[in-house]
């Protein structure tokens, strides 16, 4: 009878992991974003945060160098995949945000910003337009002359066979694996817009550059797969210009 | 970004690390291992990494002070794979923390706070000892041969919850002592340096400091050091019969004004406001006439929401925990909401708007064309509703400052607020 439940309870952790991994792959987006009013034409896509591991069997090795190189790959594909959906895509290299004090200013706050919304997120949740990046994000927008900014986490760890074993026979360790996320914020209102996640397990045991690489492509091509085309059409522009809104508002206030 | 940090640095930083030591610091030559050149390696590329995500801050000046002050102490280095080298984070945690290659970071939230070279030179001093004592690679040894006694005991039925429990106990306890160390011989640094050793408890005050009743503020690489305030009376016990040494403020406090300032913001940005505050106060004590910086005050009393004052002192250790846990659950625009739903939260609100306005207003009397206030002002208004007041306003504030980096946005609300008048003109015709 237990070893039933026991089997039972597997089954369904196994189906409900299977579940939220179709709807973490799936996205989740704003209804806006959907219909096309808060889509994007342009965006720009931030230097990608990537964090690679190597899960050994007594302690965990930071792979930085690795970080930086296979953060710089996940924005060329992710820039491939939105390009290829009609976006207009900017990415922001390192060296021209280090090169422009104001423009690094203006990263360093959103990102942090949109680290301590991000920290908060309850995917489902976002529906309900409750995540803003605030001011920090519509600055750098504006600054950088775009409808929306991208942010992208990468995680690549890699558990080399010893490492597996000691775990499995004594405990702790990490799922080797890759996983990324990107989320879309709208430079006009500092809202999350769309949040994309991308997973794909994979086997212990060492792996050469080339498998984490393809590892890193498959994660965007999973993150990304879902969404939508650009559409001029449908997105809401605002119509008067500046000078016309601030003559606009004298008059009134001299009446 | 505090995932990665934690991660990378973690391994590598002596002051960070609370699994440890099983022996003291070696401040003679310590020629690496087999697998140990990777710390080395990886303190190498950190810096890449921080520089990759814009965190490395570059003003010069304060720059040149920090490497000047480290370079005052550091001694020669033992290892070849030591090099002396001093760079400043973006950060606004009271935070510092070197790395086994000599690599020393601090952080803007720490410069902020520090008041003269003494100071910085106490922070400096701790930090240079985790290099030269090697603390980063005893540490490293010392964990991963816990570690591995560990996995193999708890491997022999029934003794690994025991013996994880006994291991976190003692490696706890060697982390404090590998800390103490770095305290003890940063005294004897200042001692033989041009610094006033009397500096250094001092900086244990500034860390003991919980102006947002979240103790620790966040988590920082110096929250897992020993309890600050026993750190204090066990340095002012070990200094208090070193000779004192003349200090000088006055440069140290305009080479860190404009980081000051962009600390007291970050701090507003990040949601600390009562930090905000505190620091805001603190500096226009000595700058009482500048605009700027009763902007950034303001600010800062805009950011209270419906917060009302917090005596950090009186919250019980399960009330911080209480507090971060919120924090860390809700969007600020939920608590908010979630504050403005009690009397209590609403009169705090109105209380904090109102201290705002008059600090807008107070840097106005000084500059009535100073723009940034304008500006508070309007936001001000917007959030009393008051909607003429705020169009004016904003009004002023893009007619001052046509240039503004946030032009943009201050329209738009002005776009809303236009609305808004409209609707209200048609109400009233009506």
């Amino acid at each position: 009878m237990s070893s039933r439940n026991n089997t039972i309870r597997v089954a369904a952790a196994a189906v409900a992991a299977l579940a939220w991994s179709a709807q973490a792959w799936a996205g989740h987006v704003t209804d806006e974003f959907e219909n096309g009013e808060t889509r994007p034409l342009s965006i720009a896509l931030l230097p990608v945060e990537a964090t690679v591991v190597k899960a050994k069997a007594v302690d965990t090795e930071t792979l930085v160098q690795e970080g930086i190189e296979y953060g710089a790959v996940y924005a060329e594909l992710a820039s491939d995949i939105m390009t290829g959906k009609g976006y207009t895509v900017r990415v922001i290299e390192p060296d021209r945000i280090n090169a422009d004090p104001r423009l690094q200013e203006y990263v360093v706050d959103a990102n942090r910003r949109y680290d301590e919304m991000v920290s908060r997120l309850r995917p489902r949740r976002i529906k309900r337009r409750i995540y803003n990046a605030g001011d920090e994000v519509r600055l750098l927008a504006d600054y950088l002359g775009v409808d929306a900014i991208a942010f992208s986490r990468l995680n690549v760890t890699v558990t080399p066979m010893g490492g597996a074993i000691v775990g499995a026979l004594f405990g702790g360790g990490s799922s080797p694996g890759t996983s990324s996320t990107l989320s879309i914020v709208d430079g006009r209102s500092g809202d999350l817009e769309a949040h994309y996640l991308g997973i794909r397990p994979v086997m212990p045991g060492e792996k050469s550059e080339e498998q984490v690489l393809e590892q890193v492509a498959d994660v965007a091509r999973r993150a990304l797969g879902s969404l939508p085309t650009a559409d001029p059409s449908k997105r809401q522009a605002s119509t008067a210009s500046e000078e016309d809104v601030l003559n606009e508002l004298e008059s009134l206030l001299d009446q | 970004m505090k995932t990665f940090l934690y991660t990378a640095i973690l391994a590598l930083a002596s002051s960070a690390h609370p699994p440890a030591a099983l022996a003291d610091g070696d401040y003679g030559s310590v020629p690496l291992r087999d697998k140990e050149q990777h710390l080395i390696d990886t303190s190498n590329e950190l810096h890449g990494y921080f520089a990759s995500q814009a965190m490395v801050y570059g003003d010069e000046e304060v720059l040149e002070v920090v490497r000047r002050v480290g370079r005052d102490l550091a001694p020669p280095p033992t290892d070849d794979y030591v090099e002396y080298r001093f760079f400043v984070l973006r950060d606004p945690s009271p935070n510092a923390f070197a790395l086994p290659n000599g690599d020393v970071y601090i952080h803007t939230g720490m410069l902020a706070r520090l008041r003269d070279e003494s100071q910085l030179a106490g922070v400096l001093a701790h930090e240079i000892n985790h290099v030269a004592g090697h603390h980063g690679i005893v540490e490293h040894r010392a964990t991963k041969k816990k570690a591995i006694t560990s996995m193999v005991l708890s491997g022999f039925g029934g003794f690994g919850d025991l013996i994880n429990i006994g291991l976190h106990a003692s490696v706890y306890g060697f982390s404090r002592e590998l800390e103490q160390e770095a305290d003890d011989h940063a005294a004897a640094l200042l001692l033989d340096s041009p610094y006033d050793p009397h500096a250094l408890p001092e900086i244990f005050d500034i860390l003991a400091e919980d102006h947002e009743g979240l103790n620790p503020r966040i988590p920082t690489m110096w929250s897992t050091h020993p309890d600050s305030r026993a750190r204090a009376r066990t340095s002012r016990e070990q200094v208090a019969q070193m000779p004192r040494r003349p200090r000088e403020s006055d440069a140290f406090e305009l080479v860190m004004h404009q980081l000051r300032m962009l600390t007291i913001r970050d701090y507003i940005q990040d949601d600390y406001p009562h930090t905000a505050i505190a620091l805001a106060e603190s500096v226009i004590e000595r700058y009482p006439n500048e605009p700027e910086l009763l902007h950034v005050l303001g600010d800062a009393w805009q950011a209270m929401g419906g917060r009302g004052p917090l005596d950090a002192d009186e919250l019980s250790n399960r009330d911080k925990r209480r507090n971060a846990r919120e924090r860390h659950r809700r969007t600020r625009e939920q608590r908010l909401a979630e504050q403005l739903e009690t009397e209590e939260g609403r009169a705090a609100y109105a209380a904090n708007l109102a201290r705002a306005e008059d600090t807008y207003r107070r840097a106005l009397a000084i500059d009535p064309d100073f723009a940034p206030a304008w500006r508070g002002l309007g936001e001000v208004d917007e959030q009393l509703e008051r909607p003429r007041d705020a169009a004016e306003a904003y009004l002023r504030y893009v007619r001052l400052a046509p240039d503004a980096a946030d032009r943009a946005i201050v329209v738009r609300r002005l776009e809303a607020l236009a609305g808004k008048l409209k609707a209200q003109e048609n109400a009233s015709e009506l």
